[in-house]
Parts: structure tokens; C-alpha cells; sequence
């Protein structure tokens, strides 16, 4: 029977709805609002600051995987979001696959940042699953992520397939020897990666050298970062001078 | 200046006797007065978007609230705090939702910025934290997706369902 009586928020003309939502800001809008039927969908989409979206910082807001789950599902067909930061949310396997699941659709997502979350080793699988055919986004941050050589091994495979991504940050992680050889075979074939980031994981010395005989045949890496991996200074050294190569070669390039 | 006084009426034909600087927080009256010259006691201004049961909500708002500082212009970058709503406009705002509602439409349609700016912020505080399944329950929303919406919007989450 109540289905019969149109809802009273319902009868409200667009724009006092959008001067409602005014108050709200954008993760509420999207989080509570999107979805709910059609007409608010309708609204929402008519919205100004809906349609502009396109940096959505959302760090440190404790949003929970399920929470981001809710919020990715909103965002499934947004066309605008080019910026997208989680940063310290507690993203686990809910948020990751969603966020996944945007990455194969979304076509305009350049930078995903999900700094400090819980995504590891297992669940980065989806994400790196969704980035090999993924053809928008540049930059990924996974770092401090509790990830290992696992997750480096899919990251890795990722990287094989896709051209678009130019930055990977996964520093803060547990990647060791054997995760650094897979990203090392990654960047044989990969000619578009420019920044890898290891900062502060555990690759040592074995792992550097193999992203030593990696770059003997890689021209494009000219940022990489191994500092406090454990890494003798001559390793480290030679790495610098490898990516210096890289730089002036592509200064050269220009 | 003191006690001069407008006639207000509703659609449902009632007229209420109102103080011209309380009835001058509408916008659409002062207007009305200034521009029509509507300022002789016997003039009444009729009202035909309003009913008496909100003109009266509408009128004792603007009497409670007639020495006011004008509020501040609209600016979207301004950060809008949703606890700011002073205790007495929350007791009067305690109505139910078609009031709300009706309260939203009459403050829109008078022009009176502190009542309408008000009353949105308490919808916003009812949808803030909620799902959207929670959303419909709150606004007695029916979910008029389609089956095959539904069907899209499980595919699209397939992804997302956990193992």
C-alpha cells in the first residue's frame, strides 16, 4: 500500500534536491544517494558537483572494505573520476575486487591511490588481473599494502600485458629477491613503466642484481627507488648509474 | 515604522495578520511590496502555493527568527557544517516528512534563504551515514529498478561478491 504514495522527497523539483545534497559532501552524495532508484540517479547525475567530479580524496576516512565495496559500485559508471585516493582505509578483498572491477570499466581513471591499506598478496591478484587490459590508468600506489612476492609476481604479469601504466609505488611492502626478479623479468618487455618504486622493502642484494640485468635491456625506467632494501652501496650504486643512463638517454630522446 | 502590518493569505483562504519586517524575510513579499507598492493595511497578498497549515509553520519560523542577521550569500566552496542548526529550529523542525517537505517548497517559493537553507540541512543530516537500502526506508522510496536492472547491477558486482 505505501508504494502507492509517491514519497514526499520525490516531489521536490531537481534543483532543491541538488540545493539539499549541497550540504552533503561528495562521499555521501555517492555513497548514500546513488542507486537508491531512478529518479535520485537521474538527480545525481544532473548534479554539478557530480559532473565535475574529478579528484575524489577520500584518505584517512576509515571507509572499510564493505563501505568501499558500496562506494566503488556508485562510482561503476562514472565518467569523470580521474583521481581517485583511498589512502589509509582499510581496503581489503571486497574493496580490492570492486576497485578491480572499475578498472576494467572505467575509462578515464589515470591515478588510484590505496596507500596504507590491506589490500596483499592475494588480493592484489584482481587488481593486477584488471590492469592488464586496463588502458587509462598511470599511476598505482600500493604501497604499505603488506604485500610480498606474490603479489610483485602478478604485478608483475600485469606489467607484460599493459602499456599505459607509467608509476608503480610499492614501497613500504614486503617484497624480497624473488619478488624483485619478477618485477626485473616484467621490465625486460615493459616500455612504458618510468617510475618503480621499492622503497623499503627486503630485495637485498640478489634482488637488485636482477633488476641490474633487467635494465640492460630496459631504456624507459628513469626513476627507481631501493633504498633501504638492504642493498650493498656498490649495487645500489651501479643501479643509479644504470637509471642515470636511462635519464640522459631520454633527455637525449627529447 | 513599529506595528504597521500585511495580510497574508493562504490557498485555502485564510488570512493572517503579519508584521511587514517579519514578512519582509521573504524575498517574494519584499519584493512584492517594494516593486507593486503593496504597502496599504487593507492590501492582502495572496499566497496561492501555500497552505495555512505551513503558512503558520512559516509565519511563527519568521517571527522566532525576525531579528536575525541577514544569512551569509550562497558560496559553493564554503564547508557546510550540519551540526550548525540552533536547538529551536530543531524542535520545530520535529514535523513529519510531508511538512518538511511542504516547509522545503513554501521557503523556496517566499524566498526566505535561512529557512530554506535550514531545512535542506535536515534532510542532508537524514541521508548522511546511510545505505541506500536504509535511504528508501527513510523516504519510503520504492527501488524501481527493472529485473533486468537488477540483473545488470549483479553482473556489474559479480567481481565484487566475496568467494
Amino acid at each position: 500500500m505505501t508504494n502507492h504514495i509517491p514519497s514526499p522527497i520525490l516531489t521536490l523539483p531537481t534543483n532543491i534536491i541538488h540545493r539539499i545534497l549541497d550540504n552533503l559532501d561528495v562521499f555521501a552524495v555517492l555513497y548514500s544517494v546513488r542507486n537508491v532508484c531512478k529518479r535520485l540517479n537521474t538527480v545525481v547525475d544532473e548534479y554539478n558537483r557530480y559532473q565535475t567530479l574529478i579528484s575524489l580524496d577520500l584518505s584517512d576516512r576509515l571507509i572499510g572494505d564493505l563501505r568501499a565495496q558500496r562506494l566503488a559500485y556508485a562510482l561503476y559508471s562514472n565518467t569523470t573520476l580521474k583521481e581517485f585516493n583511498l589512502t589509509s582505509n582499510r581496503i581489503e578483498v571486497n574493496g580490492a575486487r570492486c576497485l578491480a572491477n572499475i578498472l576494467r570499466q572505467n575509462t578515464v581513471l589515470t591515478t588510484l591511490n590505496l596507500y596504507n591499506n590491506e589490500v596483499g598478496d592475494e588480493r592484489v591478484q584482481y587488481l593486477a588481473d584488471a590492469l592488464r587490459s586496463n588502458t587509462t590508468l598511470i599511476t598505482l600506489d600500493l604501497s604499505s599494502n603488506e604485500m610480498g612476492d606474490d603479489g610483485a609476481q602478478y604485478l608483475a604479469r600485469a606489467l607484460r600485458k599493459n602499456t599505459i601504466l607509467t608509476t608503480l609505488i610499492l614501497s613500504n611492502n614486503l617484497i624480497r629477491a624473488q619478488g624483485a626478479g619478477y618485477l626485473a623479468d616484467a621490465l625486460r618487455t615493459n616500455t612504458t613503466l618510468t617510475t618503480l618504486d621499492l622503497y623499503n622493502n627486503e630485495i637485498k642484494d640478489t634482488g637488485a642484481q636482477h633488476l641490474i640485468d633487467a635494465l640492460q635491456n630496459n631504456t624507459t625506467l628513469t626513476t627507481l627507488d631501493v633504498t633501504w632494501n638492504q642493498i650493498g652501496s656498490d649495487l645500489e650504486d651501479f643501479l643509479d648509474d644504470l637509471i642515470e643512463h636511462n635519464q640522459q638517454r631520454t633527455i637525449e630522446e627529447c | 515604522m513599529a506595528g504597521n502590518k500585511i495580510k497574508l493569505q493562504s490557498n485555502d483562504g485564510d488570512t493572517f495578520d503579519v508584521d511587514v519586517e517579519i514578512a519582509k524575510q521573504s524575498a517574494t513579499i519584499k519584493t512584492m511590496l517594494e516593486d507593486l507598492g503593496m504597502s496599504e493595511e487593507d492590501d492582502v497578498i495572496p499566497l496561492p502555493n501555500v497552505n495555512s497549515a505551513i503558512l503558520k509553520k512559516v509565519i511563527q519560523w519568521a517571527t522566532h527568527h525576525k531579528d536575525d542577521p541577514p544569512p551569509p550569500e550562497d558560496d559553493e566552496n564554503r564547508e557546510k557544517n550540519l551540526s550548525d542548526i540552533s536547538s529551536w529550529d530543531q524542535d520545530f523542525l520535529k514535523v513529519d516528512q510531508g511538512t518538511l517537505f511542504e516547509l522545503i517548497l513554501a521557503a523556496n517559493y517566499l524566498d526566505i534563504k535561512g529557512l530554506l537553507d535550514v531545512t535542506c540541512k535536515t534532510v542532508a543530516n537524514m541521508i548522511k551515514g546511510r545505505t541506500p537500502e536504509e535511504i528508501r526506508r527513510q523516504f519510503n522510496i520504492k527501488n524501481d529498478f527493472t529485473p533486468q536492472e537488477e540483473e545488470q547491477i549483479k553482473k556489474e558486482n559479480e567481481w565484487c561478491e566475496e568467494k
